[in-house]
């Protein structure tokens, strides 16, 4: 899980990006959910995968 | 509706040998709904859509036309179905304000080419992004087997609608689990069919990545007799598969013998309290499970599932997150706004993530035709209910129910849900999970667990 100061800035620059602003209370929430997924994200993002794992637009089984 | 009338096939034989209209079916349903409006499964009652289709089948029938399977049987819909002169609402105020559709979605058109009677759309948590149909904007549907009760989500609406008897049959959609979920917390059957085999075209998206839909009904016959009319490809679905129809229905009573079986252990049991235990070595003993297998990396199946819902739903929602953020539901709206937010490589990790674990479950399925998994942690929980508790570990309630549907519903399996009733309790589901469109295998076992006395929707009764 990323440090959460890292986390912080990063969303700052992505609502910027986005054009979307929040009250102090739905930032606090919006954090948390953020700091969710960066954890979440920890069991798959750094895996090694082979160069043929590749996402597909469509899945298809 | 007379107890004859809450299957489908009992509506449907009834209706066909004369014993009774299908106004007379149309009004008994309708007076039902009105009766029960407590529970608040339906946003929308189509009554003059279906007194229409019910007249137009008795002229059929009075013309001595064939019938069609499901003639005169009465059903309802999640409202992110489109259903022709109603606003698809997909439990979202943010689109209220949103026109009529103006033609059925295609799974509703072959109901109506079916012969089934609409009755309405059902509620459900908005924009499908929860799993116990507590919405902010239009109220809570409560469980029929105990009304202070979660039905589950977010096809609440569809499955209390099933349990309470109001009608035989439902659709929902399932993209983490929004068909098992409340399958399993409401004691009714659900199957939600391999990703890609049903099209999707008309009804109103969350994560095209995994949205499915599919059908709740009472017992296995009618659940498969309603997925064969459901059949078929759609080329305006881009992940409908083109196979043909492969009918289920009569393959039923060839029951469950010959199929190898395996009971997942290792995360399924890990996240499972003592009930959904029960319910799945129950279902395993049953079925001669040979044994009690892993599935290598479902944690971060569960992950990479969660991570890609919330990218996949909040990119969908993103331009309105920013300009109307007070029309959404408090309670997924950060949830949503946060996925919008994420780098993409976590996304495009996510989807690499899913080939590998697809490969991880079809090695399985070389030793397995049947894998055997609880469908929530637990029992129905209280509505607002904040945590519930799986073994030793006290979790937050919303996103938690789905911990044992995500990752299958990740890989697109087939799934029927089955329910159990632990002694005293509540019901419990139980996922029987087969390899990429073998729905057969799914429903063949539920059949023979219903058979064998172990499955029972016990429709209309409290626990």
């Amino acid at each position: 899980m990323a440090d959460e100061k890292v986390l912080d800035n990063y969303l700052a620059a992505a609502m910027a990006l986005h054009g979307v602003e929040v009250d102090e209370q739905r930032l606090m929430q919006l954090r948390q959910q953020f700091y969710l997924l960066d954890s979440l994200a920890g069991h798959f993002i750094r895996l090694d995968y082979a160069i043929d794992e590749e996402p597909a637009a469509v899945y298809r089984l | 509706m007379s107890a004859e009338l809450l299957t489908v096939s009992a509506c449907a034989e009834a209706f066909s040998r004369g014993a009774v209209s299908a106004r007379e079916i149309a009004d008994s349903t309708l007076a039902r709904i009105g009766q029960a409006a407590g529970l608040n499964a339906f946003v929308a009652v189509t009554g003059e859509r279906m007194l229409a289709e019910a007249e137009r089948i008795d002229r059929a029938r009075a013309a001595g036309k064939a019938l069609p399977p499901l003639a005169a049987v009465p059903y309802a819909v999640k409202n992110l179905f489109d259903v022709a002169g109603v606003t698809t609402l997909a439990g979202a105020r943010l689109l209220a304000s949103n026109p009529p559709a103006v033609e059925d979605a295609v799974l509703v058109s072959r109901m109506h080419e079916a012969g089934a009677l609409l009755a309405g759309t059902l509620n459900m948590d908005a924009l499908a992004y929860g799993f116990t149909t507590e919405n902010t904007h239009y109220g809570a549907t409560r469980n029929p087997r105990d009304t202070d009760r979660s039905a589950g989500g977010s096809s609440g609406g569809s499955a209390a609608a099933v349990a309470a008897g109001l009608l035989p049959f439902s659709l929902g959609s399932d993209t983490n689990g929004s068909i098992r979920v409340p399958s399993s917390l409401c004691g009714i059957f659900g199957l939600k069919p391999t990703y890609g085999r049903l099209p999707r075209s008309g009804s109103f998206p969350f994560v095209d990545s995994f949205d499915h839909l599919g059908p709740f009904a009472g017992n296995t016959a009618d659940l498969a007799l309603v997925y064969d009319c459901l059949q078929g490809a759609d080329r305006r679905d881009a992940a409908c598969a083109q196979r043909p129809a492969e009918p289920v229905a009569a393959q039923l009573g060839r029951g469950a013998i010959g199929f190898r079986v395996g009971r997942l252990a290792g995360y399924f049991d890990e996240n499972a309290g003592t009930e959904a235990r029960w319910a799945a070595q129950a279902a395993a003993q049953i079925l001669a499970s040979e044994a009690d297998v892993e599935l290598p990396g479902t944690a971060a199946a569960r992950a990479a599932a969660y991570v890609i819902t919330a990218a996949e739903g909040g990119a969908l929602h993103l331009n309105d997150l920013r300009l109307r953020p007070e029309e959404f539901e408090p309670l997924s709206r950060e949830r949503l706004l946060a996925g919008a937010m994420l780098p993409a490589v976590w996304v495009q990790q996510a989807q690499r993530y899913r080939r590998r674990f697809l490969q991880q479950a079809l090695a399985l399925f070389r030793h397995f035709d049947l894998l055997i998994a609880p469908a929530t942690p637990v029992t129905a929980p209280l509505l607002n209910q904040p945590e519930i508790q799986v073994g030793e570990k006290i979790l937050p309630t919303r996103p938690n129910l789905g911990l044992l549907t995500q990752p299958i519903s990740f890989i697109g399996l087939p799934v029927a849900v089955v329910p159990l009733w632990p002694a005293g309790q509540l019901p419990i589901g139980v996922q029987l999970i087969a390899p990429p469109w073998r729905e057969d295998i799914c429903l063949r076992a539920a059949y023979a667990l219903e058979r064998a006395g172990l499955a029972n929707a016990r429709i209309g009764q409290r626990r």
